[in-house]
C-alpha cells in the first residue's frame, strides 16, 4: 500500500524530531495521551508548585500523560502510581523531558 | 454491662491526621465505632470529629481531623487541620498512612516529625500492597523515622489494635523507637534554618510544645500563616530581614527558591529511607482503577454514564421512595384519624391533630427520599466516582467560573443545602468557595420536594414528573447563569490551579453507606424533630388565634341555610332540572366553606402576617396564604407544605389530608400560579439552617446578607417572568 512507502521516510523524521526533543522541553500541555515524560522544571506562582510537590511532582519524577477529558481538559496523569488531574493550562507550566513517545499518534 | 469497670486512672488524647483518601476516617470509626462517614473524595471530614474508647484502666480519646497532603495549610481544611495539629492539646499524633502510595504520604510525615511532638504511623491498606507482593520493614523503617509502625486495614479493622497498643506506650512515653529525627538540608539552608531559630527563641517567640526548628523552616518556606505569627513580635524587622537575606542567598546559589529546595531534601530523605526498607516486588501491578477510568472517562462515554448514574440516583430517590411514602402518609393519617375520634372535640385536638401530627407527618413523609438520596451519594463518594465527576465537569464549571470540585457541592445541594455549603470547604480559593456558597443554596434541596409534588401534583397532575424534572433543571441553569454572573462582576481576577487527586476505585462497603444515611436522616429528624416541630406548634397558634367565636356562628348560620336547602331538595325521583340545583348548591356550599375558613384566617395572627407582606407579592399572583407559607418556608421549606395544610385543612374534611389540601389549592389558585409559586419556592433562601451554615461558612456578613437579598430578588423576579410570560402567551 501506500503508506509503506510513506512510512520510512515519516519514521526517520519522527527519530529526529525526538532527539531535537529531547534536548528542549516541551511544556507537558503538549504532550499525548500514553506519552511518558520526566518533569524538568515547575514555573508559576509558590502555591501552585508546592501543591504539585505535595502531591509528589517534582524535579526528576516521571509520570505518563493517561488521558485528556472528554472535552481535553484537564489531563489527567499518573506518578508512581497515583492519578493527578491538573488543567491544560496548568500543565503549561510543568516542563518536561520526553522520554518515552505514544506511538502511531 | 455485667461487670462494672474501675475508675480510668489515665487518659490520653490523639489526633488522627493524614493524607486525603488514606481510610482514616475508616480508622477512626474502627477505632472509637463512631458513626461516621468514610469518603474517597478529599475532604469529606470537614468537621473536626471526636471519639472515645476504654482501653484497660485507660480512657482513650480520638479526634479525626480533615485530610491533608501537608503542613502548607493550603485549603481551609488543611488550615483547620495544621491549627489543630499545632494547638490542639493532643498527646500523640497517629499518622495514617497510604501504604500503597508510600512516598507521598511520607512527605506529611516528616513534617509531623518535624514537629517533635510524638507520633505513630498507621501504614494503612496494607493488604493492597502486599497482594503484589512488596515487602517493608516496618521496624527498620520506623527507627529511621523515629517512631513506631503499625500495619493496619481500615476496612476490616485488622491491625487496630496493635496500633493502639503503639499509641498508648507512647502517649506513657515508654516507646523505645521515639526519637527526635532531623532532615539535614544542607549547608546552606541549615546555616539559616538555624540563626532563624536562635533569632526567634530571642524574641520568645511562643512555639506552643513544637520544635522551633520547624517555625523556622516554614519561614524559609514562605508560610503566610507563621509570617503572621511572627510579625506579632517585637523584633519581627530583624527575624524578617534575616530571612529575606538568607533567601536571596540560597535563590543566588542555586537557582531555586528556598522552599522547592527543602521539598527536595524532604523527598531525598524519604526516599533514602523507602530504599533502604522497602523491597518493590517485579512486575507491574495490575491496574484495575485505570481500566474503570478507560470506560469511566472515556471521550464518549462520560457523559451518557455520568447522565445514567444521575437519572438511577434520580429513579431510585423518588420512583422507589414513594411506596415507603405512600405507607408512612396512611399511617399519619390514621394517627390523626384517631386522635380525631378519641378526644373530646376543642383546641387540644385541634392542636395534636392538625398543628402536631399534621405538621410533623408531613415532614416525617419524606424521609425514605432522604435515605435513599443520602446513600447514593455516600456511594458515589465511597467508589471515588465524585472525584471522576469533578474530573468530566471540570471544562463545563470552568467555563461558567467555577471549579471542576464546584459540582460536587451542588450535588449534595440536591440532598440539602446545608452540607452543600459545607462541601464548598474543598474549594483552595476563597474566591471559587464564596462563588460556590452563593449559588448552591439554588440547587433544589430535597426539603423543596414536598412543594414541588403537591404543586406540581395538584396543577399538573398528568405532568408532574416532567414539571419537576424542568424545576430540577431550571435550578441548576439558575446556578450557573448567577455563577456566570458573579465570576463576570464580582469576582474578576486569578484563578486557582485545579490539581486534583483522582483516588483509585474502591468497592464501598454496605456499612459506610449505612452509617452515611443513618446519620443524614437521624440529622433531618432531630432537625424536624426540633424546629419543624415547635414551628408547627407556633403555627398552629398563629393560625387559631385569637379566637373569633362571633364571625365563626354567623358563617355557621349561612352554611346551615343552604344545608337545609340541600336536604330539602333531596328528593327520590330527580329530574334533570333538580341535579342541577343540587349542583349548584352543593357548590355554593363549598364556596361558603371556604370563604368561611378564609375569613376566620384573615383575622388571626398569621392571616396579618401574611396580608402585611401580601403587597409585595400582588404582582406575582400570591395571596396572603402563600405569602405566610413562603415567611414560614424559612424555617425549612418542607414546612411551606404543612403551613399551607394548616391554613387549608377544612374541619370535619378529615380523610387523606393531601387530597384536602389539593382540592383546596385548585380551587384557589390557577396553575399558572401554581407554577410560579413553584419558582419562587425553588430560588429563594432555602432556610434558616442553611442561612446559619452560610453565615458561618461564608464569613462575612457582607456576602451573607448579599445572598439573602440576591436570592428574594431573583426568586420574586424569576416568579412575576413566569406569571406574566404565562399570561401573555395566553395561559391563565
Amino acid at each position: 500500500m501506500l503508506r509503506d512507502e510513506g512510512l520510512s521516510i515519516s519514521e526517520g523524521y519522527d527519530i529526529f524530531q525526538d532527539k531535537e526533543k529531547n534536548l528542549m522541553h516541551t511544556p507537558l500541555s503538549l504532550c499525548h495521551e500514553g506519552d511518558r515524560v520526566m518533569i524538568h522544571r515547575i514555573l508559576g506562582n509558590g502555591g501552585f508548585r508546592k501543591r504539585l510537590i505535595e502531591l509528589g511532582l517534582r524535579k526528576g519524577k516521571e509520570l505518563t500523560v493517561v488521558r485528556y477529558a472528554p472535552l481535553r481538559d484537564p489531563m489527567e496523569i499518573c506518578i508512581d502510581g497515583c492519578h493527578v488531574s491538573l488543567r491544560v493550562e496548568e500543565a503549561e507550566k510543568i516542563d518536561v523531558e520526553m522520554i518515552q513517545n505514544s506511538s502511531n499518534e | 454491662m455485667n461487670e462494672r469497670p474501675a475508675k480510668p486512672t489515665e487518659s490520653y488524647t490523639f489526633a488522627l491526621t493524614g493524607n486525603p483518601n488514606s481510610g482514616k476516617t475508616s480508622i477512626f470509626n474502627g477505632i472509637t465505632g463512631a458513626n461516621q462517614k468514610v469518603g474517597n473524595w478529599g475532604g469529606v471530614t470537614v468537621d473536626v470529629k471526636t471519639g472515645s474508647i476504654r482501653r484497660g484502666n485507660a480512657k482513650l480519646y480520638f479526634t479525626d481531623i480533615p485530610g491533608t497532603y501537608s503542613l502548607s495549610a493550603y485549603t481551609m481544611e488543611e488550615v483547620v487541620a495544621r491549627d489543630y495539629i499545632i494547638n490542639g492539646n493532643t498527646d500523640v499524633i497517629i499518622n495514617i498512612v497510604d501504604s500503597t502510595n508510600l512516598e507521598r504520604n511520607l512527605y506529611l510525615a516528616i513534617q509531623l516529625i518535624e514537629l517533635q511532638k510524638p507520633v505513630v504511623f498507621a501504614f494503612n491498606m496494607y493488604d493492597e500492597l502486599s497482594r503484589d507482593g512488596t515487602q517493608i520493614d516496618i521496624h527498620q523503617l520506623g527507627k529511621l523515622l523515629g517512631a513506631p509502625i503499625s500495619f493496619t486495614v481500615g476496612r476490616t479493622g485488622k491491625g487496630i489494635d496493635a496500633l493502639l497498643d503503639e499509641a498508648v506506650k507512647t502517649a506513657r512515653g515508654e516507646e523505645s523507637l521515639h526519637h527526635p529525627i532531623l532532615v539535614h538540608y544542607g549547608n546552606d539552608l541549615e546555616s539559616a534554618i538555624e540563626e532563624l531559630e536562635e533569632l526567634l527563641r530571642k524574641s520568645a517567640f511562643d512555639s506552643r510544645g513544637i520544635a522551633m526548628r520547624w517555625y523556622a523552616i516554614k519561614l524559609l518556606e514562605e508560610d503566610e500563616l507563621v509570617e503572621k505569627q511572627v510579625r506579632e513580635l517585637a523584633g519581627h524587622d530583624v527575624i524578617l530581614a534575616a530571612r529575606e537575606s538568607h533567601l536571596k542567598k540560597i535563590e543566588q546559589l542555586y537557582q531555586e527558591d528556598a522552599a522547592t529546595l527543602i521539598s527536595e531534601k524532604r523527598y531525598g530523605f524519604i526516599m533514602g529511607a523507602l530504599g533502604e526498607t522497602v523491597k518493590r516486588a517485579p512486575g507491574n501491578r495490575i491496574d484495575i482503577s485505570e481500566k474503570i477510568d478507560g470506560v469511566m472517562t472515556n471521550r464518549f462515554l462520560a457523559y451518557p454514564i455520568f447522565a445514567l448514574f444521575m437519572w438511577l440516583l434520580f429513579q431510585a430517590t423518588f420512583s422507589l421512595g414513594a411506596y415507603p411514602m405512600g405507607w408512612i402518609e396512611s399511617g399519619v393519617d390514621l394517627l390523626a384519624e384517631f386522635v380525631r375520634t378519641s378526644m373530646p372535640p376543642g383546641l387540644a385536638r385541634s392542636l395534636i391533630a392538625d398543628g402536631v401530627i399534621g405538621g410533623v407527618g408531613g415532614v416525617v413523609v419524606f424521609l425514605p427520599n432522604i435515605l435513599i438520596l443520602f446513600f447514593g451519594i455516600s456511594i458515589l463518594e465511597d467508589t471515588g466516582y465524585m472525584a471522576r465527576i469533578a474530573f468530566i465537569m471540570d471544562k463545563l464549571m470552568h467555563r461558567i467560573g467555577l471549579h471542576g470540585k464546584s459540582f460536587i457541592p451542588l450535588i449534595m445541594g440536591l440532598g440539602c443545602n446545608v452540607p452543600a455549603i459545607m462541601a464548598a470547604r474543598t474549594l483552595e480559593s476563597n474566591k471559587d468557595r464564596v462563588l460556590t456558597i452563593l449559588i448552591a443554596p439554588l440547587i433544589t434541596c430535597s426539603a423543596r420536594l414536598p412543594v414541588y409534588i403537591l404543586f406540581a401534583g395538584t396543577f399538573f397532575p398528568d405532568n408532574a414528573g416532567n414539571i419537576i424534572f424542568l424545576l430540577y433543571f431550571f435550578s441548576f441553569f439558575f446556578a450557573f447563569l448567577m455563577g456566570l454572573l458573579f465570576k463576570k462582576t464580582l469576582f474578576r481576577g486569578e484563578e486557582f490551579p485545579f490539581v486534583m487527586e483522582l483516588p483509585p476505585y474502591r468497592v464501598p462497603t454496605f456499612k459506610s453507606a449505612l452509617i452515611h444515611m443513618w446519620e443524614k436522616a437521624k440529622h433531618y429528624l432531630q432537625k424536624m424533630g426540633g424546629v419543624v416541630l415547635i414551628f408547627s406548634v407556633i403555627i398552629w397558634f398563629l393560625s387559631n388565634f385569637p379566637v373569633q367565636q362571633e364571625l365563626a356562628s354567623q358563617w355557621e348560620q349561612e352554611i346551615g341555610a343552604v344545608e337545609q336547602n340541600i336536604e330539602q331538595l333531596d328528593i327520590p325521583e330527580e329530574t334533570a332540572a333538580d341535579h342541577r340545583t343540587l349542583k349548584e348548591m352543593e357548590a355554593e356550599l363549598q364556596t361558603l366553606k371556604v370563604q368561611k375558613h378564609r375569613e376566620m384566617m384573615k383575622n388571626t395572627y398569621i392571616g396579618q402576617i401574611g396580608q402585611f407582606i401580601q403587597p409585595a407579592l400582588q404582582p406575582l399572583g400570591f395571596d396572603w396564604r402563600m405569602g405566610v407559607s413562603l415567611v414560614t418556608g424559612f424555617v425549612a421549606k418542607e414546612v411551606v407544605v404543612s403551613t399551607l395544610g394548616v391554613l387549608y385543612t377544612v374541619q370535619g374534611e378529615t380523610d387523606q389530608e393531601s387530597e384536602a389540601l389539593k382540592n383546596a389549592l385548585r380551587r384557589a389558585y390557577t396553575p399558572l400560579t401554581g407554577l410560579a409559586f413553584l419558582f419562587f419556592v425553588m430560588l429563594y433562601t432555602p432556610c434558616i439552617v442553611a442561612f446559619v451554615t452560610l453565615v458561618r461558612e461564608i464569613n462575612s456578613w457582607k456576602w451573607s446578607l448579599f445572598s439573602l437579598f440576591y436570592q428574594i430578588t431573583l426568586a420574586w423576579m424569576i416568579a412575576f417572568l413566569v406569571r406574566w410570560g404565562g399570561i401573555l402567551l395566553g395561559f391563565v
